[in-house]
């Protein structure tokens, strides 16, 4: 394997050589290791950065009680269901607790990344925005019982973080929800 | 005048090195800023008890998980509409058929599916507290782990996993439960 030499910010460089030594790999093992995953994250679209991001929001989910299950499965379950509201409670209480968590990892601050927290777990690959006055979820695969649902959840979700909500409009694929800061 | 950036040098892979200097040059950066960016990102992971490649991965795992189909559900309210719903063989049936689904994709997405197994399954399993995956001579020995998880989960989880591993060919030689725990043995 060919080598060569690449010039990196000195204190960088000393921070690395203490994390080599800290976990007995070799810097070059270290370095190499980060440019590849840089160069990963490039290729599928996204940053370094944004994929961290991504991974302490899965944590918050996992850490709220969140799990990953076959969506054919879950919306078996979910037509099987015949008790609505008992469901959309069950959202809307997962969805205060994500909040928080979100609230209490530091994520909250940014409103960019509250989307993308929201876009990370909420089902049917959203398109999800939050304004001063209003957030936005789309999602036209949606169906309606499910838009129900994922209204239920964000409704949750602002209560956790702390924001009111002024009121709620919610049709197939699409909820828009007002906020009061 | 700006400061002088003090500078030391460290030793990469040059095929690596050739990709990273055309991103620079792509993105009009010097290759020196956008090394220092990414080592200041993976410094930063490091700094959460997690490396870059290990970050990389989990990206990696959840990404197919959900092109494939899987949704993040609370799973209190999981476990109560399971509960209430008749838990029968057609919900069996159908955690089955999900993961053949998955067996079949991973399969077209992979020239050999069975070995990113490993990486992938506990990644994505995280309800369960361990899965055990281990592939030697012809079979794979797959063991979910979940003390605490809920035991109807637990079986539904296993009959994805032979779901999948139907779908990649192999065939069942043992599966046995024990409290929390389910093993299989597959033939590939």
């Amino acid at each position: 394997m060919r080598r060569k030499f690449l010039a990196a910010r000195h204190d960088l460089a000393q921070r690395v050589n203490e994390s080599s030594k800290s976990s007995g790999r070799t810097v070059f093992s270290i370095v190499n290791e980060a440019l590849s995953a840089f160069l990963e994250a490039e290729e599928s679209g996204r940053s370094l950065s944004s994929v961290m991001d991504e991974q302490k929001m899965i944590h918050s989910a996992k850490n709220s009680g969140m799990i990953l299950v076959p969506e054919a499965c879950w919306e078996r379950l979910l037509e099987s269901s015949h008790d609505c509201q008992a469901v959309y409670e069950g959202w809307r209480a997962s969805g205060a607790v994500f909040g928080r968590y979100l609230r209490v990892s530091g994520l909250s601050e940014d409103p960019r990344k509250v989307e993308a927290a929201l876009r990370t777990v909420a089902g049917g690959i959203p398109d999800i925005t939050i304004q001063r006055d209003r957030l936005l979820f789309i999602s036209p695969r949606l169906g309606e019982r499910q838009t129900e649902a994922v209204a239920a959840f964000l409704e949750g979700v602002l209560a956790g973080l702390d924001l009111g909500v002024t009121g709620k409009e919610v049709s197939k694929g699409i909820v828009v929800i007002g906020l009061k800061r | 005048m700006p400061e002088k950036v003090e500078k030391k040098l460290v030793v990469v892979r040059s095929d690596i090195l050739g990709q990273i200097t055309e991103i620079a040059r792509r993105e009009n950066k010097t290759l020196f800023a956008l090394v220092n960016e990414i080592l200041q990102n993976a410094l930063a992971a490091n700094e959460t008890g997690v490396t870059v490649g290990e970050l990389a991965d989990f990206y990696r795992c959840l990404k197919i998980a959900k092109d494939s189909g899987s949704l993040i559900v609370p799973s209190d309210l999981f476990i109560s509409l399971m509960d209430r719903c008749d838990y029968n063989d057609n919900l069996k049936k159908e955690w089955y058929s999900a993961g053949q689904w998955y067996g079949k994709y991973l399969s077209a997405k992979f020239g050999e599916p069975i070995k990113v197994l490993p990486g992938l399954l506990p990644k994505i399993l995280w309800h369960l507290s361990e899965v055990l995956i281990e592939v030697r001579d012809g079979t794979v020995a797959v063991s979910i782990i979940g003390p605490n998880s809920n035991p109807k989960l637990l079986e539904l989880t296993g009959r994805y996993i032979e779901g999948l591993m139907h779908a990649l060919g192999a065939k069942t030689l043992k599966d046995e439960t024990i409290r929390g725990v389910e093993s299989f043995v597959f033939q590939l």
